[in-house]
């Protein structure tokens, strides 16, 4: 019972994820004045990919490409989706926080064993942003330590309840203002897409990836996606009292990366990792203070 | 006499006769080594549960007294197994081309090493911290000029350290009439409310020897030189085990200093009475502080090195910092999570500098750009540096996360919550450089100089192994360490902890690690079905990548140029430029040396001694020595 819930977990995880990235095409697309792709654009994508020969360069990549995955799912099962949890646990966000690292360091491995210069640009680039974007995220992390003296979601979910007005979004708006900061870096969306950076480096990690290598770095992003909106509904959204709620609060904070992602230009990544220090970091040091104080 | 001091005068005698035996055959002075370390283990498993067991030694002008402590023998037994595992990889690494002589003098060392967490009363403790101090100092050294530079280095920092030590024993001996540690702590305990000042004074001396030996705060430079410049697989021994020194004495003088009354290791009504942030003395926060920087520091420095030695070194450096922010919040939870992150580095430390030592063994290159595609010859030196920074990193499944969530908790527990913002700073910026040194050194393209080399030797391999299996059970079945460590804290009157096997109560949340690791493990077994239900892969050549319609070879680019290593987090290096020009304690201490080495050159031109700076601030301990005892 306890193998097909964390399997069932881990595919709707995926299921939402690749939904969500077909509609962030979408919305892309109608900015561009576009028709866009279907819905299910990704879910093609990924069988395509799967079904594709591929080429690697070495174990290594095969096994960092596996491991990247592997390190997300993980994470995935400690995430309460409207109070569900595939496993008994807390929801621990220290847990979560250092789970999806072993998803990109097994990622960055697998890419790295590749040998193109531009995928280990890109890692560079990836990690330097990171601790851009953890830094604000650990600090909003001690607010809510700060208020509620405690870091599980499960027990964040319960504090919220009652209504709009009971939100973190509501009660801390600076902090939410910066998790929406670090949500868009999180998610490596314009202007924080240095990592990426298609005309410039050639997608960069994704640059020697192939057929299910590629699939599998499709599958990550999208449960990435699941994972980073869903600890944003849990911490400021108040999570939900059905799955669904869940999902609607999700696609909302994913729909509004989308449209910031469309219409912004790209940071160099010194300037990303500044402007997220000065910016989301002083917006939940402040709230961080704030907390302290009340 | 006992097992204690008699393990100790044994190995150190066998040391000092296999220097002269086997002066012609030095391999047999590693094999005395390893012989050693065995005894050691021996003498390890034997003294457990003998808490309380003392023993003393005769030294004519005073007696040096051992006791088998809870923490001591912690310590003594980690250590003892962590030397054993290096010692079967220096059994293999010292081969004909690579031999050094320093084994004899190691043997000394593993004495000296018994001989701190064993000891009873000062006097021992501060002959075993020289003893200790003198032969890494000659080791560090090995007979090579440029390892001479950093073993001076090292040295004249030690000799401040052991100018303090000095200094504080005999104050605390005035103070209180004792020599014995555990009753002249007691006895400090009931001054609080009398000569708060004298006791402050003693913790700074304390402090200002212990951060030495662990390069904490403004010490923070020497384990890049010396570590670097080490004998490879000492510097294993000097990151893994040597700068926990510095811990054990915090945990042993200085942390208790600061209990409060009521409690147990207080005793009484005695204890601290000043000023508290939060429920923690405000020295101890102050210590935090300084703590927190050195990680952040630490990190900030790692992040530009180019020399593989140097970056795990300053990685040691940060990972120090975080033991003594937990030490500083002084409550059971933040001592058993010191004590835990210890032994955890110890483990992973050594392993990444094992699997380092692997590699200078084979190429002899130690600047990471030269390197590259090392995983793809040695397999098993590459999964030992993988899990170790993946420990090192504080990432699940390995052993570094259960403590690194357990420093995090401590720091909860007391809301010290401003103090966490560097060391989350400090832990997520670890990434940089670890990555960096496992893209750089294991992969990426490897070089044509090394297409031919072979993996690790056997003997190598199975002391990486063996250091992997540790990190992996460790991560996942924490109690096997945390349970002991909890008792022995107890034992020392700290308190206790909510531990079982798998799982750990904190301040926050509780956490069940066994369930962390398992599910990871089948998320990866999970992934890997997914993986084999995709298409067949093909194999391509490492230079065989996309370059936009042309191939590499094509613009006269070889491996070793495509490899992209040197200066690789170049942004950051240009954000981080201004603050590393400004701030620079190194250059506060050459200002120092220069002065002291104007001084005694006008003294050298009388005698015409050699190395006249470090020979002037010898004798400078000597003098103190002389007048302590006149005093």
């Amino acid at each position: 019972m306890i193998v097909l819930q964390t399997i069932g977990a881990a595919a709707l995880a995926m299921a939402i994820g690749l939904l969500f990235m077909g509609i962030g095409r979408i919305v892309t697309a109608r900015l561009q004045r576009r028709v866009g792709p279907p819905v299910w654009q990704c879910y093609i994508d990924v069988v395509k990919c799967f079904s594709r020969k591929s080429t690697s360069h070495h174990f290594v990549m095969d096994l960092g490409s596996i491991m990247g995955l592997a390190g997300l799912v993980a994470a995935a099962m400690f995430m309460p989706v409207a109070g569900w949890l595939p496993l008994q646990s807390t929801g621990p966000l220290l847990v979560i926080l250092y789970l999806m690292p072993i998803g990109y360091l097994g990622m960055a491995m697998g890419v790295s064993a590749s040998g193109n210069p531009l995928a280990a640009i890109g890692i560079g680039r990836a990690l330097t942003m990171m601790v851009g974007y953890e830094v604000p995220f650990a600090i909003l992390l001690l607010g809510l330590v700060a208020t509620f003296g405690t870091s599980s979601l499960v027990a964040l979910n319960q504090l919220q309840a009652g209504g709009l007005l009971a939100w973190n979004a509501v009660r801390m708006p600076f902090g939410f203002v910066a998790a929406l900061i670090a949500l868009q870096a999180m998610l490596a969306e314009k202007p924080f897409d240095a990592m990426i950076a298609p005309a410039e480096i050639a997608s960069g990690p994704m640059v020697e990836l192939g057929g299910k290598f590629l699939g599998l770095a499709f599958l990550q992003h999208s449960v990435a996606i699941f994972i980073e909106t869903g600890l944003v509904v849990n911490m400021f959204l108040g999570g939900a009292t059905s799955i669904w709620i869940f999902f609607v609060k999700q696609l909302v904070l994913y729909t509004i990366v989308m449209a910031f992602n469309g219409i912004y230009a790209r940071y160099r990544v010194e300037q990303a990792t500044r402007f997220l220090w000065i910016f989301a970091g002083s917006l939940a040091f402040v709230q961080l203070v704030i907390n302290v104080l009340k | 006499m006992s097992l204690m001091t008699t393990s100790m005068l044994s190995v150190m005698l066998a040391g000092l006769l296999s220097s002269i035996a086997f002066r012609k055959v030095k391999r047999l002075q590693w094999v005395v080594l390893f012989a050693a370390a065995v005894f050691f283990s021996y003498v390890a498993v034997s003294l457990y549960g003998k808490w309380g067991l003392t023993d003393s030694l005769n030294l004519g002008l005073f007696t040096a007294s051992f006791t088998n402590s809870y923490i001591g023998w912690l310590f003594f037994a980690f250590s003892s197994g962590v030397s054993l595992i290096i010692s079967i990889f220096s059994l293999s690494f010292n081969d004909k081309k690579h031999i050094t002589g320093v084994a004899p003098l190691w043997t000394v060392l593993l004495a000296a090493n018994a001989g701190i967490f064993f000891a009873a009363d000062w006097i021992a403790f501060l002959v075993a911290w020289e003893l200790m101090g003198w032969t890494s100092f000659f080791i560090i050294s090995h007979g090579k000029e440029k390892s001479f530079q950093a073993g001076i280095y090292y040295f004249a920092l030690s000799l401040i350290g052991t100018a303090a030590l000095l200094a504080a024993i005999f104050t605390i001996q005035g103070a209180t009439g004792t020599f014995a540690i555990a009753a002249s702590v007691k006895a400090l305990l009931a001054l609080w409310s009398t000569k708060p000042g004298l006791l402050y004074f003693i913790a700074i001396l304390l402090t200002v020897t212990f951060f030495a030996k662990s390069a904490a705060g403004p010490f923070y430079m020497w384990p890049a030189k010396a570590h670097a410049e080490a004998p490879d697989d000492f510097s294993s021994f000097l990151s893994g085990i040597m700068i926990k020194y510095g811990v054990y004495g915090l945990i042993l003088a200085v942390i208790p200093m600061f209990a409060e009354p009521g409690t147990a290791a207080a005793a009484g009504t005695a204890g601290y009475l000043g000023a508290a942030v939060h429920g923690t003395p405000l020295y101890l926060y102050i210590l935090g502080w300084v703590a927190a920087f050195t990680a952040v520091w630490a990190t900030i420095l790692a992040i530009r090195e180019n020399d593989m030695k140097r970056l795990m070194a300053y990685s040691t450096v940060s990972n120090i910092g975080f033991i003594i922010l937990a030490l500083s919040v002084n409550t059971a939870f933040g001592i058993a999570a010191a004590i835990f992150h210890t032994f955890n580095h110890m483990i992973f430390k050594g392993g990444i500098f094992l699997s380092l030592a692997s590699v200078k063994f084979r190429t002899g290159e130690r600047e990471m750009h030269k390197l590259g595609g090392m995983a793809y010859r040695m397999p098993i030196a590459f999964f030992a540096f993988l899990l170790g920074i993946i420990a090192a990193a504080g990432i699940p499944p390995m052993n570094g996360f259960a403590s690194k969530w357990m420093v995090f908790q401590a720091l909860f527990s007391h809301k010290l919550l401003f103090l966490m913002i560097p060391a989350f700073f400090a832990s997520t910026a670890s990434f940089m450089y670890l990555y960096r040194g496992l893209h750089s050194i294991y992969l990426g393209q490897l070089s044509p100089r090394f297409a031919k080399i072979k993996p690790a030797p056997p003997l190598q391999s199975i002391a990486m192994i063996l250091l992997m299996v540790a990190m992996y059970v460790l991560g996942g079945w924490p109690g096997f360490v945390l349970q002991p460590v909890n008792s022995a804290i107890a034992n020392a009157g700290f308190g206790s902890i909510q531990v079982s096997l798998g799982s750990i109560v904190g301040t926050t949340t509780s956490i069940h690690l066994t369930v962390v690791s398992f599910v990871f493990l089948f998320s990866v077994v999970g992934v890997f079905v997914l993986y084999i239900l995709g298409k067949r892969r093909s194999h391509v050549e490492a230079m065989d990548t996309y370059t936009a319609g042309e191939t590499p070879e094509d613009w006269g680019v070889t491996p070793e140029q495509y490899h992209y290593a040197y200066r690789f987090y170049e942004p950051w290096e240009k954000m981080t430029d201004p603050l590393v020009d400004t701030v620079s304690f190194e250059r506060w201490f050459e200002n120092i040396r220069h002065n002291f080495a104007r001084m005694s050159r006008s003294i050298a031109r009388w005698t015409a001694m050699k190395r006249p700076a470090t020979m002037l601030a010898a004798s400078a301990v000597v003098l103190i020595l002389i007048l302590g005892v006149l005093l």
